[in-house]
């Protein structure tokens, strides 16, 4: 490790929330060498984006100090970090949708010709191949940055961020991967650009991940940073309860005593795909092909694999529903979807939820809320029109609706008051009110999507927990999640997804973590 | 509701330091501004006629932002309202009053409502925004109604260009003669709350509170998307019409070239202060018309000229547009 003058560090941080007297940073101290992959790990609102901010520019701290090389420095703007060589790769894209990926790659660097049109940048382009081809990444340049899936995002800011050659780069919550021909994983980019003397600082609630990559690790709670640790000098359970602040015994994520199937089978099962394949390109690998698979009264079935190997589409044609006004649900080519066994699956999504089917859609913040209304606003979406028994006939009871609010919010112990905005509450606790408003009409079948997505350990434990309650009454939950890990552990069964085939069914409790990672990337066709 | 306090007085500060920097006689201007509405009842009555019309525009616009949807047809809406009752009441001269005024108010309602609903429609089926499809519509049909006005529904009789005048049954009751104070104002509050309380607590106004908000929220809780799309813009195009009616029940009694010009683009001003509440819009209504008939008062009183007086409102539009888009920025996600 690098010992001389850190790249960028900070001293001392605070900073308070004046909207609602958070203490989002006390006190941090941190410092990212030349060369080190530093991660850092925090529960929900434990300051990790506070702190990011903060040494990107978007925001000030109310004390401390931050320095460049060991002399004071400031940032103004994410722009003026940048140009003293500090980028971030944001969690969420900050991409322009209506902009080219090469537009969005050089926003900001590009030469302007006469009357301001954007010119070839002939060597901005060879800037770009020579990046692309040193790291084995590539995006299609021509495409509309709206069309790009997550990995691909990623990659395309990661590229606007090395073009400026930034010194110090800091990832909030990464992908696994970033887009090329063959992907990239995220370690093996993270591992390359610090040999080559970048700061890397990964902001993450992945615990394994981080310590798969990590040089160094620090620990932020409520606030305060807990310490900074070498992988070598402490474990993921040590980590863990350093982030939950819980007592040594605990260890959160123990394997439950798995029940397995009894039975379940022999009746009709809930939801069932036969031979089922999507229009589009065979080649592509999001086009379903020939996918059968059935979820039964009592089970979790998990689908796991890449995104867009197949689930992105699977979570679309199940719920009819995009987000994106201008697209279309994908179409089936072949085969048929049928529930309660044997009756067509409805094709709509109103149709769906009549059936008592539930569904967390994968971009639930951008569909699924509207982050101006109130928490009681969001709370209500699907029972509104149930909760009229008030005073003047036809209109909503606000008593009605702060009491089924309440009730939510109390089940899934959500921090929050009814009439805040939803954008005045934690990113976790705006999730948890997305799936206890699905969960409140005690649905048969649950399609949950990327659920642990932005979530820490204990608001997953929690969820699914709630899924463990839709198995008891004997409801089913298809789970559809890039993260193998987490479904392995929680489902019955589990559906691997590789270039839109199905290539794989087992009981979960038969298969390891490796077992899943070698079929959905590709490296074992068929078992 | 203190952003709101601190909006409207920072508009009649800058209101009544413009006169003074730019008026010839700056006291007389200052305080024929103020007291424009208190000089006698004719114009306190004028006041809230004008008031009263101003609140249902500006209802109107603020159900369509509030519906995510942009009406800036309010113009030919509102002129379209007035004439299609006139029109209605040139036709049917012998009905009751007690059955022929509502009709006539449904008449200009009707009018206002379709004509956007076909904008909403074109946004809906051809993506084509209602923001370029409102204005252009209601640009043309102000020509259109101007030209009923000045040919067929002309009377010929008169030196004017203007229509007969509508039976007097069908004409809203005076209420502080000789100003024209009309029962409109009643018309006006009513719409206002029933607005307010449509939007805050019935099914369909929260649907269109959080459609407004987010399109995709109400497709993923799989309600029919399309009723919620044509819906505002539509019901902001029925009260633009309904003050198209009012206007000519109420004040003028007949149709004359342009008699509501004006009404649509103060409708917006209107929301836009009464930060999109109908209940407030009845406010901000008040204040914008205390402006109007202060602007008028000082140059009647004080050879405030004409420009002077079109400029400040100008100016105060900007200031209005400024604020409300302040005050909303959208913070950062998470």
């Amino acid at each position: 490790m690098d010992s001389s003058t850190p790249v960028l560090s900070c001293r001392s941080i605070a900073k308070v929330y004046e909207s609602n007297h958070v203490q989002a940073c006390d006190d941090i101290s941190l410092d990212l060498h030349a060369g080190e992959i530093h991660c850092i790990l925090g529960e929900n609102g434990a300051g990790k984006s506070t702190l990011m901010r903060i040494l990107t520019g978007d925001q000030t701290p109310d004390s401390g100090q931050l320095y460049m090389h060991g002399a004071p420095c400031s940032f103004s703007s994410p722009h003026d970090s940048l140009m003293q060589g500090v980028g971030m790769i944001h969690q969420q894209s900050n991409c322009i949708r209506e902009l080219t990926v090469w537009e969005n790659i050089i926003l900001g660097a590009e030469q302007c010709g006469l009357l301001g049109r954007v010119g070839r940048n002939r060597s901005l382009r060879a800037a770009v191949d020579r990046l692309s081809s040193r790291y084995g990444i590539s995006v299609p340049y021509h495409e509309q940055a709206a069309k790009l899936d997550s990995n691909a995002v990623q990659t395309t800011a990661l590229l606007s961020i090395l073009l400026r050659n930034a010194q110090v780069l800091i990832f909030d919550e990464p992908h696994s991967l970033f887009s090329g021909d063959p992907p990239v994983s995220f370690q093996e980019i993270a591992e390359t650009l610090a040999q080559e003397g970048k700061a890397l600082a990964v902001v993450t609630h992945n615990i394994a991940a981080a310590f798969a990559v990590a040089s160094r690790i620090t620990i932020l709670r409520r606030g305060r940073s807990m310490g900074t640790f070498l992988p070598e000098s402490i474990d993921i359970q040590g980590a863990t309860r350093l982030m939950m602040g819980l007592p040594p015994e605990f260890t959160p994520g123990a394997p439950k005593p798995s029940r397995r199937v009894h039975g379940a089978v022999r009746r009709n099962p809930v939801l069932s795909l036969d031979q089922v394949s999507t229009k589009g390109d065979v080649d592509n690998p999001s086009t379903l092909k020939s996918v059968s698979l059935s979820v039964h009264p009592g089970e979790i079935l998990a689908c796991v694999g890449i995104k867009e190997h197949g689930l992105l589409t699977l979570e679309a044609l199940l719920t009819s529903f995009v987000p994106d006004p201008g697209s279309t649900p994908p179409e089936l080519s072949g085969g048929a979807i049928t529930c309660d066994g044997g009756r067509t699956y409805p094709r709509s999504l109103a149709e769906i939820r009549r059936r008592q089917f539930a569904y967390v859609p994968s971009n639930r913040l951008l569909s699924a809320a509207a982050v101006y209304s109130t928490v009681e606003e969001n709370a209500v979406l699907h029972a509104h029109s149930k909760l009229t028994e008030g005073k003047i006939p036809g209109l909503m009871s606000s008593r009605q609706v702060r009491r089924f609010t309440e009730s939510l919010i109390h089940s899934f112990a959500i921090q929050g008051n009814h009439k805040d905005s939803l954008l005045s509450l934690s990113g976790g606790n705006i999730q948890k009110l997305i799936a206890a408003r699905e969960l409140a009409d005690r649905p048969r079948l649950l399609i949950a999507c990327e659920i642990t997505w932005g979530l820490d350990v204990r608001t997953q434990e929690f969820l699914f927990e709630q899924l463990q309650e839709i198995k008891k009454r004997e409801g089913s939950v298809l789970l559809i999640t890039s993260e193998t890990d987490v479904a392995l552990e929680h489902s019955d069964r589990i559906a691997m997804f590789y270039h839109g085939r199905l290539v794989r069914t087992a009981p979960s409790a038969d298969v390891t973590a490796s077992d899943v990672g070698e079929v959905i990337l590709g490296e074992r066709s068929r078992l | 509701m203190k952003a709101k306090a601190a909006v409207s007085a920072s508009i009649l500060l800058v209101t009544t330091l413009l006169l003074i920097l730019l008026s010839p006689e700056p006291a007389a201007s200052v305080r024929g501004f103020f007291s424009g509405p208190f000089r006698n009842l004719y114009s306190f009555g004028s006041f809230l006629a004008s008031a009263s019309l101003l609140t249902i525009a500006g209802t109107g616009a603020a159900l369509a932002f509030r519906g995510g949807a942009f009406n800036l047809g309010g113009e030919g809406q509102v002129y379209c309202g007035a004439v299609s009752a006139l029109s209605a009441g040139l036709l049917l001269p012998a009905l009751p009053g007690n059955l022929g005024t509502p009709l006539l108010l449904l008449a200009a309602a009707a009018a206002g409502f379709f004509i956007a609903l076909f904008s909403g429609w074109l946004k809906y089926r051809f993506s084509i925004h209602e923001l370029i499809s409102t204005y252009l519509i209601s640009s043309t049909l102000v020509y259109i109604c101007d030209y009923l006005i000045s040919g067929p529904l002309r009377d010929e009789e008169s030196f004017l260009i203007a229509t007969p005048r509508l039976p007097e049954v069908y004409t809203l009751q005076q209420i502080l003669p000789p100003s024209p104070l009309h029962t409109g104002v009643f018309i006006a509050l009513t719409t206002a709350l029933a607005a307010h309380l449509w939007l805050n607590r019935s099914v369909r106004g929260y649907r269109l509170r959080i459609y407004g908000e987010n399109p995709a929220c109400i497709r993923f809780a799989g309600i029919r998307e399309k009723t919620y799309a044509l819906l505002p813009i539509a019901l902001s195009g029925g009260l633009y019409g309904l003050a198209g009616g009012v206007a000519l029940l109420g004040i003028h009694f007949r149709g004359i070239q342009g008699f509501t010009a004006g009404l649509g683009w103060n409708g917006i001003a209107v929301a836009l202060i009464a930060g999109l509440s109908p209940a407030a819009a009845a406010a901000a209504a008040v204040l914008i018309a205390f402006i109007e008939i202060g602007i008028s008062a000082a140059m009647a009183g004080a050879s405030v000229t004409y420009d002077l007086g079109l400029m400040i409102r100008g100016i105060i539009l900007i200031m209005v547009t400024m604020k409300v888009f302040t005050s909303n920025r959208k913070e950062e996600l998470l």
